[in-house]
């Protein structure tokens, strides 16, 4: 049996359904995200039911690739479990109505955000409804859990629905005038709160407040995890046991040098070692994940409370210079996170320039979570205001780039056209799935390669093909950029991960205008090999090699111009 | 009296009268509850959307868009 859970945008779907599968899934509050499906099982007695989470759509005439996807999965539904937010019913029934028109197969309506309704002095009289609509009317609350079990009591004596009239605005609009009455009320904290963040001239100040409070919260909570528990673990417990480790295998060896790496002084240098227990651990786990970890809570804070979506409103006139909307902050506030959700994001695009604009923004200027930790951690140590010239670098890039593109490709920038979802109290289970799901991805996606990474760079050192093209690119390398020959092995390798290739100029003792423009360039010139095939399906092969043109050419102008004005800033 | 949603000052309560343009952007405002005869608040104007609300939803619209939705002025 297949249960399809269909919904407008924003009215809680997701958080319900990790209700009903206990699956891990993905919810937040702006649209775009669910654009995959997310499937789970649940127990109906003796059978097991397959629940799907179709994509957010406001109707059945499908105005992007999500909708479709939507109503292709009607078709393949037995149970369809309509999703409403209580506190809108007249704009949810839209859709509520159109589904009981063109599908007779067993429904259920659910009413969510039921607990809300009080609070927004919306009485909803259910009985009435359900005579009405003629179908099962459920309400729940997502935040809770409130109302699931009855939910799940009735999906299997769940029966089609009947005719109903067919002049839809006028049918919805009896069944609020019978069904929904209004009090008055106050406005809450919240509303206020709702209304200043989108009205100018205070929003802005708010929004940058909010941007910097958010990366300091990164900040601190990533440094306190490295600082006082992986750092620590690593020097009290793990280092004792590569020593010993150490001592029975041959230091000349070739198993040596793959499994710890250089040892100096009798000392591990965890970032610059190089063996797969060393530096293939420690980077990862020690200076990567902390950072990755607190990005992705601040990141679904800022999402389940519902602030994105005012940021993209703020960000638009901004975006327009640049080809995109205000939307297209998502994909750009992902990619920080990690470029590979970053690309896919750009689906929620319908135009081919949109799409192309962002995903080579996004994979040009846009540093991933892991790299950007690296950057702290070689860079920082030198002096934070480095850290912060490497940042506004990119950000120019960013922008510059994005005008030059938006000028030369044929076409207009279509405009927003978004619901600002109210701000909601982040469900704390949602919040705790959502970061489980991305940090679980880190692990299995991020760290086989960052030992494949680090496995390559011994056989290239082994191989000697380091230094072959160490020749052979050096005119580049050094003429241009101000870079050793040697640097070339931290590029080879930034293919297969960014994190892992910075870690690789810590070595080579680079001055501090080497290690801005080395750290530069490796976010510009090539996308790591897991974006690399995202953009690839996304692009597709034309589209892709002509990004890859703009990346090569902007590594090349961007790292010699900014060796040069380093130069010339004596730094 | 006639005018655009773009012209309409903020704070002010008014009606959708007609709605310019082709099937597919009546159709996708008429999917949000933005349709002929709906009242309609324009709560801010951005320097770059407008913001509305209608029934309790509110939405962002650029400002090409807004100006194609007309409303009694």
């Amino acid at each position: 049996m297949r249960v399809l859970l269909v919904s407008n945008p924003n009215v809680g779907k997701s958080v319900l359904f990790s209700h009903l599968t206990g699956a891990r899934v993905l919810a937040s509050n702006y649209p775009g995200t669910t654009v995959e499906i997310t499937k789970g099982f649940l127990k109906l007695g003796d059978i097991r039911a397959e629940v799907i989470d179709a994509p957010g759509t406001y109707g059945l005439t499908p105005t992007n690739k999500a909708e479709e996807v939507a109503l292709e999965l009607l078709n393949q539904a037995d149970v369809i479990v309509n999703v409403v937010d209580a506190t809108n019913l007249e704009r949810n029934l839209s859709l509520t109505v159109d589904l009981l028109q063109r599908v007779k197969k067993p429904f259920i309506v659910v009413l969510n955000m039921w607990d809300e309704t009080k609070h927004k002095g919306i009485d909803i009289d259910i009985e009435k409804l359900k005579k009405l609509l003629g179908v099962k009317v459920i309400p729940t609350c997502g935040l809770t859990g409130q109302g699931v079990k009855e939910l799940v009591e009735k999906i299997k004596t769940a029966s089609p629905p009947k005719d109903l009239e067919k002049e839809k605005w006028s049918f919805i609009g009896k069944i609020i005038e019978r069904v929904q009455k209004l009090s008055h009320r106050h406005h809450t904290i919240w509303d206020i709160l709702e209304e200043v963040s989108v009205k100018p001239p205070w929003a802005y100040p708010i929004a940058v407040a909010i941007v910097i409070l958010s990366f300091q919260v990164i900040r601190f909570v990533g440094e306190g995890l490295i600082n006082y528990v992986f750092a620590p673990l690593f020097t009290n417990f793990y280092t004792p046991l590569i020593m010993k480790l150490s001592f029975f295998i041959r230091k000349s060896s070739f198993l040596h040098s793959i499994l710890i790496g250089k040892l100096g002084g009798g000392e591990i240098d965890y970032s610059s070692a190089f063996g797969l227990l060393t530096t293939g651990l420690y980077v990862p786990i020690a200076m990567v994940l902390p950072y990755v970890f607190s990005f992705y809570l601040v990141l679904g804070v800022l999402e389940d409370w519902g602030y994105l979506p005012r940021l993209a409103i703020l960000a638009d006139r901004a975006f327009h210079k640049v080809g995109l909307h205000g939307y297209a902050i998502v994909p750009m506030v992902l990619g920080l996170g990690c470029n590979v959700p970053g690309a896919l994001s750009t689906r929620l695009f319908e135009e081919r320039r949109e799409k192309f604009i962002a995903a080579t923004l996004v994979s040009i200027a846009v540093p991933c979570m892991a790299q950007s930790a690296m950057v702290i951690g070689v860079l920082g140590r030198l002096g934070g205001q480095f850290v912060g010239i490497v940042f506004l670098i990119l950000f120019l890039v960013w922008f510059i780039l994005g005008i030059i593109l938006n000028r030369f490709l044929k076409g207009e920038s279509p405009e927003i056209l978004v619901e600002i979802p109210p701000y909601r109290l982040p469900s704390l289970k949602a919040l705790y799935k959502k970061l489980w799901i991305r940090l679980s991805w880190f692990f299995s996606e991020a760290l086989p390669y960052v030992l494949l990474g680090v496995l390559f760079v011994n056989i290239l050192y082994y191989l000697k093909i380091i230094d072959f093209l160490a020749v052979i690119f050096s005119p580049i390398m050094t003429r241009i950029w101000g870079l050793p020959d040697q640097a070339i092995g931290a590029l080879i390798v930034g293919f297969l991960r960014k994190d892992v290739a910075v870690g690789m100029l810590r070595p080579l003792n680079l001055s501090v205008r080497q290690l801005i423009v080395g750290v530069t360039i490796l976010t510009i010139y090539f996308p790591c090999v897991a974006t690399f095939v995202v953009l690839l399906r996304e692009l597709k092969i034309k589209d892709m090699l002509k990004s890859i043109a703009i990346m090569l050419s902007t590594a090349l102008v961007v790292g010699g111009v900014v060796n040069f004005i380093l130069s010339l800033l004596k730094i | 009296m006639e005018t655009t949603l773009l012209q309409l000052e903020s704070n002010r309560w008014s009606k959708v009268k007609e709605i310019r343009g082709g099937m597919g952007f009546q159709k996708k405002l008429e999917n949000l509850g933005i349709r002929v005869g709906v009242r309609i608040l324009k709560v801010s104007q951005t320097p770059g959307p407008i913001i509305v609300k209608v029934s309790s939803s509110q939405f962002a619209i650029g400002r090409g868009m807004a100006s194609k939705i007309i409303v009694e002025g």
